[in-house]
């Protein structure tokens, strides 16, 4: 059922950024279409007083929204569930402050060693958005970006066997115990305003595991918020869908 | 800097498959089971110092019936101890003649790559009896898991 919901996903996003690409494409040929028009205008009327060009700065407000990765990724990794949340701030022009919070369970377990985690992170960073739309007003962002990530995590094995054909195996568990990671993910990405105040983006993200401290012998499978412990770098990815509070939304305009 | 509707409409599409090939590449490993806490040990002779073989060996684990090695000639032997206990005896048999080793060890669990539980074990101490063998010495007294390396050499008369 979660594999169909994921797959359902997958198509909605196909079809909005098919529907997303349209709305742009065809803003750009009317931007060009006044801008063709405006040159041979400006030829006739080479005598007249210029107008000022006006540049319109993208939305700067506050937006939610959340991530739905990690029900894209339940299609090949069913060890992992988890959602998060985000919080997008435009504090500057071009720039973005960011807060990011989840949570991420595991439940790992095979006929020899069960292991199960339940975690949360907290991600705040900064992105900038490399975007210049002087050819049409848009509020579309590609961004770059870093996050520091702190994440917490109770983990515990409810049984583990040593197998050992001669003498017999040997079988134990280990109780809960908790996990505290550090983090840092390097990200790209896209965001774009498919309806208004409605958001769909995406990120690639490089994650590097700072630290990470466990008080047992059992260390984490997966770090919440970050992926596999095994892994020191692990790539990870995000898909929030944001909706941009019509509070306190401004548009500036500025004269050139 | 970046513009334009191209950028963004491959970047979507390049996402999608990035996808995809992410999982892929990130998918759960399957669990690392194949628990190492077996002490290799290398035969040579006491008069040469050099490896040696025994012929018509038998080894068995004192308190289990069935035996850990049959062979009619053996150059070096992978010992498993018990790991619910801190004592394992063996007998070692070649031709006619037998010796009785116990091996003393501390045991402490690890966890391997966070997919699975592993014994390390610390060799203490080994004794045996001198019938055939002439004395015992551990060279390597850890048994961690996925390393290979000779633990103990039996030295032969």
């Amino acid at each position: 059922m979660s594999r169909f919901l994921s797959i359902s996903i997958l198509i909605l996003i196909s079809i909005t950024a098919a529907a997303q690409s349209s709305r742009i494409s065809s803003m750009t040929s009317a931007v060009t279409s006044n801008s063709n028009s405006n040159t041979q205008q400006t030829e006739e009327d080479d005598e007249t007083p210029q107008k000022p060009k006006i540049i319109v700065v993208k939305d700067q407000g506050l937006s939610l929204g959340v991530d739905v990765a990690p029900l894209i990724m339940r299609i090949i990794d069913n060890d992992r569930v988890g959602i998060g949340f985000i919080g997008r701030y435009g504090f500057a022009n071009r720039w973005y402050a960011n807060a990011e919070i989840g949570y991420e369970n595991a439940n790992y377990s095979n006929k020899d060693f069960s292991y199960k985690s339940n975690g949360s992170y907290l991600r705040i960073g900064a992105d900038y958005d490399l975007f210049e739309s002087e050819d049409f007003p848009t509020n579309d962002n590609i961004f770059v970006g870093m996050r520091y990530c702190y994440a917490w995590q109770s983990h515990e094995s409810e049984y583990f066997r040593i197998v050992d054909s001669y003498w017999g195996d040997y079988e134990g568990s280990m109780g809960n115990s908790m996990v505290n990671s550090h983090s840092l993910d390097i990200l790209f990405g896209l965001r774009c305003e498919v309806l208004r105040n409605i958001y769909f983006g995406w990120t690639f993200r490089g994650r590097f595991l700072l630290a990470s401290a466990y008080n047992d012998v059992l260390a984490p499978y997966a770090v919440a918020g970050y992926g596999k412990y095994a892994n020191k770098v692990t790539l990870g990815f995000t898909y929030t869908v944001e909706y941009q509070l019509p509070f306190n939304r401004k548009k500036k305009q500025a004269l050139k | 800097m970046l513009k334009g509707k191209s950028k963004i409409t491959a970047s979507l599409i390049g996402s999608l498959l990035f996808i995809i090939v992410w999982s892929a590449c990130n998918s759960a490993d399957s669990a690392l089971l194949s628990y190492q806490h077996t002490i290799q040990v290398g035969l040579y002779s006491c008069h040469t110092q050099n490896d040696t073989t025994l012929t018509n060996v038998q080894v068995r684990g004192i308190g289990v019936d069935s035996l850990l090695y049959d062979e009619d000639e053996l150059g070096e032997l992978f010992l498993n101890i018990n790991m619910n206990a801190d004592v394992t005896r063996f007998m070692l048999s070649t031709q006619t003649l037998n010796d009785e080793m116990t091996i003393t060890y501390t045991k402490s669990l690890e966890s391997v790559g966070g997919s699975g539980i592993a014994m390390e074990v610390r060799i203490d101490s080994i004794g045996c009896t001198n019938t055939f063998i002439d004395s015992v010495s551990i060279v390597n007294k850890y048994i961690r898991y996925n390393e290979s390396s000779e633990n103990v050499q039996i030295f032969i008369y």
